[in-house]
Parts: C-alpha cells; structure tokens; sequence
C-alpha cells in the first residue's frame, strides 16, 4: 500500500517565480486495480505521479510504501526501490533514439546486473506479449505513436515492477490505439500490478477495470471516486 | 616558505573552516532533527546532511592525511637547523611545535572516528547516528581551529638561527619526562611488553569479530551491540538500539 502525508511540493523555493505543485496531499492507495488521476494541465498530477514513484522528493509530507518510509530515504536506497518497485510509461515515451526496440526494453535492467542471456530472453518474451518481436531490432525512431507506447510499456515492465506509473498514455495516440494501450494496462492490472495514471482523455476513465479516480486541482485533491 | 608548510596551512584553514560552517547545521540537526515529521524543515535537514557528510568527509579525510604530510615536513626540514637531525629536532625549534603534533593526532584520531560514524551512517536506511555524528562534530570543531592556529604559530617561529636539541639527548635515559624514562627501560621486558599487548589486543579482536559472527557478544559492551536483552547503557529508543546494532554488526563482520 503506498499512503501519502500532507504531502506539498514547492519548485524554485524562496525565487520570485516559486511554484506550489501540490498542498497537503493525503492519500491512501491499496494494491492492485487501476487507480487514475484526473484534473486540467497545471492541476499537479505529473507531479504527484513523481513523487509517488521516487523520481522526485516533496518539499514536505511523507510517502510511505508498504509502512517503510520513501521520502527520507538516502539517494542509493531510493534508487533501489524505485528500479525494483515501479515502472514508468511517460507522457512523451523517452524512448532512447538511435537504440533498437530490444536495447531500448532492456536498459532499465543493466543496473541490476541480470545475466545478458536472461535479461535478452525476458525482453524478447515482453515484444512478444505485446506483438513487437517483429520490430526488436528496429530502431526506435521508425516505430509509429502505438509501437512506441507498447516498446515504452515493455520497458517500464523489465524489472518486474510491482507498481506501474504511466503518465498520461494515451495523449498522442488515437482512440483505436488508445483502447489498445488501455486493454493491456487492464490486463496488467488483472495480473495483481497496481496501476497508476494521470490522465484528462475521457477514454481512460471508462476503462473497465478503473477502479478509483482522483481529481485534482491547483494542487489539491478535490474529487475521489471509487468506481 | 617550503611547500609543504603552505599546503599544510591550507588544508588546516580549509578544514576548520568547513567545520565551523558545519556547526551552524550540526547544532539544528541536534535540535530539530526529528525523523517521525514530514515537516519542510526535517525534509531539508535530510537533503543537507547528505551533501555536508560528504562534503565533511572529503575535508576529514585529508586533515588525516594532513597528519602523515606534518611529520614527513617536519623530518625533511632537519637539515635547515642547528642541532636538529630528525623532526623531534625540529619540533623543538619552538613552543608550539609538539603541541601542533600533539593536536593534529587528536584531531586525527576524532576525524577518523567521525568518518567511521558517517560511514555505518550511510549505510543505514533511517539515519540512526546522525546525531551522534554532528554531536561528535561539534567536539571536533575547536579542536580543528586550535590545531589550525598552532601550527601556524609553530610555522611562524621556525626561525634558522635557533640552536635546538636532537632527539639523542630528548630520549637519553639521563633526561627527565616520560619520553626519557621511556627510553631508559630494559630492552627485553619491553620488547616483550611491546609485541605482547600488540598479540593480545589482535587476539581480541579476532575473538571479538567470530563472537559477533556468531550472534555470542558477552557483556558488557559487546552485549549492547549484538541484542542481548537489558543492555548496560542502551539508548533511548529501543528500536533505534537495534539497528544500530545490526549496522554495526554488519559493519565489523
């Protein structure tokens, strides 16, 4: 379970263009199912997702996985945490240009030193889930909008996360796709993973295996549904 | 002025002056640390300590350094003064030269402590000896900016026309002071004494190192450090007590 408390983040403290992302955040988000946050551009969901996944620390509160506090936590036991615990599909893919479909998959794996032969066979398993095996030694700059979110998915899932973030997933791709991406989000919800997205594409709400939607606002949480 | 003197004099302001900087933050780490709160404050304080430890640690390392580069100096300048034919000599040019030694190894002894600390501490996940680390760094700071100002002052009064005495006569058993009656014992007992207690206190610690292997500390201090129950003098929290327990026990093993 991962709880948030009185949660703020603040960017360019004490400058004359500080910025409050989020204000006093307390959540509690269990294990499993599909958690999505909603809320306009500027609303903090972004911000929120970051700082749940340990790719930023807040300015003030405490985050809590699993009743072992994150937010404290010295960089390398972060670190660790985050390679192991979550995965992330970002809003714009950050797939790595010049590298190949099966290179871009595996990077996220080389810092937990699998052995090659595994680590290869378990990308290789992952493209072929996700009907991509035919494009692993394609670069990843000739993949199209959904190839690429589907290689960006594959990635986030190498180390076997426990916990899926994914930013905005469906913003450049078209409803077809997006209903796409969102089948397999469902099914790796169906699999026990706890997903988590931020979102303002309506599709995404009517997933059918949402099962919690958070609103957001300047910051703030406003709305939480249980569907 | 040699080289030498002026990297030592660097290193001696450097380091002082990174301590004293860093009292400022020990002294609210002492006060205000409080790990249970999310409070801005504690949040920051977690951020700078990771970046002052290491900053401390880079300047701790080399005023242990520092201490090596002193007595080599003080050896190689023995030829620039009459009487002097190794540093003892040339520790003698002055008042202040034995007391800058005398701080220095204080000081490095307490450096090296503190980088020991820093060190168990950074391998735990919830900072369990911070407070001992900065309380330790506090005591560490005056004596940074006495053993700095010393052997300045030493290095100030280094002048080439002072007659000083070598460590011959310093050390000869006529002479008065424990260094002299140190020199006067018998050979073979303090030979023997010698590599005895050096024997003894490696025994103890091997003996010490498969006790905690095997989770069989006795009392009284290694009782403390593998978990046995009413420890003599165990910090307040309990839960703190045994992860500071288990990071040294990793440590040592």
């Amino acid at each position: 379970m991962i709880e948030l408390r009185a949660v703020s983040k603040r960017f360019n403290q004490g400058r004359p263009n500080e910025c409050r992302a989020l204000a006093d955040i307390d959540l509690r988000l269990e294990r499993g199912g599909v958690t999505v946050f909603t809320g306009p551009s500027g609303s903090g969901k972004t911000t929120l997702l970051t700082l749940i996944g340990c790719l930023a620390r807040p300015t003030s509160g405490r985050i809590v996985l699993d009743g072992q506090l994150l937010s404290n936590l010295p960089e390398r036991f972060l670190t660790e945490v985050r390679r192991h615990t979550f995965g992330f599909v970002f809003q714009q893919f950050n797939l790595i240009r010049g590298l190949t479909v099966l290179e871009n998959v595996m990077l996220p794996a080389y810092p937990l030193g699998r052995p090659h032969r595994a680590l290869t066979a378990g990308a290789r398993a992952l493209l072929e889930r996700f009907d991509l095996e035919p494009k692993a030694d394609s670069k990843v700059e000739w993949l199209s909008g959904g190839e690429a979110q589907r290689t960006a998915l594959a990635r986030a899932l190498i180390n076997d996360p426990a916990v899926l973030v994914a930013d905005e997933p469906t913003a450049n791709l078209d409803s077809r796709l997006s209903r796409e991406v969102l089948g397999l989000l469902d099914d790796l919800a169906a699999q026990g993973r706890t997903v988590l997205i931020s979102s303002h594409d309506p599709l995404v709400f009517e997933a059918a295996r949402v099962c919690r939607r958070l609103e957001l606002r300047d910051g703030r949480l406003i709305g939480d549904r249980r569907c | 002025m040699s080289p030498a003197l002026v990297a030592l004099s660097l290193i001696a302001f450097a380091v002082t002056g990174a301590v004293l900087l860093a009292c400022g933050f020990a002294l609210r780490i002492l006060r205000r640390w409080d790990l249970a709160s999310g409070s801005e404050l504690q949040v920051r304080l977690e951020r700078q300590t990771y970046l002052i430890s290491t900053l401390l640690g880079f300047a701790l390392g080399a005023e242990a350094l520092s201490l090596l580069l002193f007595v080599h100096t003080a050896e190689s300048l023995s030829g620039q003064f009459v009487g002097a034919m190794c540093a003892t000599g040339v520790l003698n040019v002055n008042a202040f030269g034995f007391p800058a030694l005398l701080l220095k190894i204080a000081v490095f002894f307490l450096a090296a402590l503190w980088l020991l600390l820093n060190r168990v501490d950074n391998r735990a996940y919830d900072y369990p000896l911070v407070r001992l680390k900065y309380a330790l760094l506090l005591a560490l700071a005056p004596l940074t900016a006495a053993e700095a100002t010393v052997q300045t002052l030493f290095f100030l009064g280094l002048k080439p026309d002072v007659i000083t005495s070598c460590c011959g006569s310093l050390f000869s058993a006529d002479s008065r002071g424990a260094a002299a009656e140190l020199a006067g014992l018998p050979p073979k007992p303090t030979l023997v004494a010698f590599y005895g207690t050096g024997a003894g206190l490696l025994i103890l610690g091997l003996a010490f190192r498969r006790r905690l292997q095997l989770g069989r500390c006795s009392p009284p201090a290694t009782r403390w450090l593998s978990g046995s129950p009413s420890p003599p003098s165990s910090p307040s929290s309990p839960c703190m007590c045994m992860k500071i327990r288990t990071i040294i026990a990793r440590f040592v093993c």
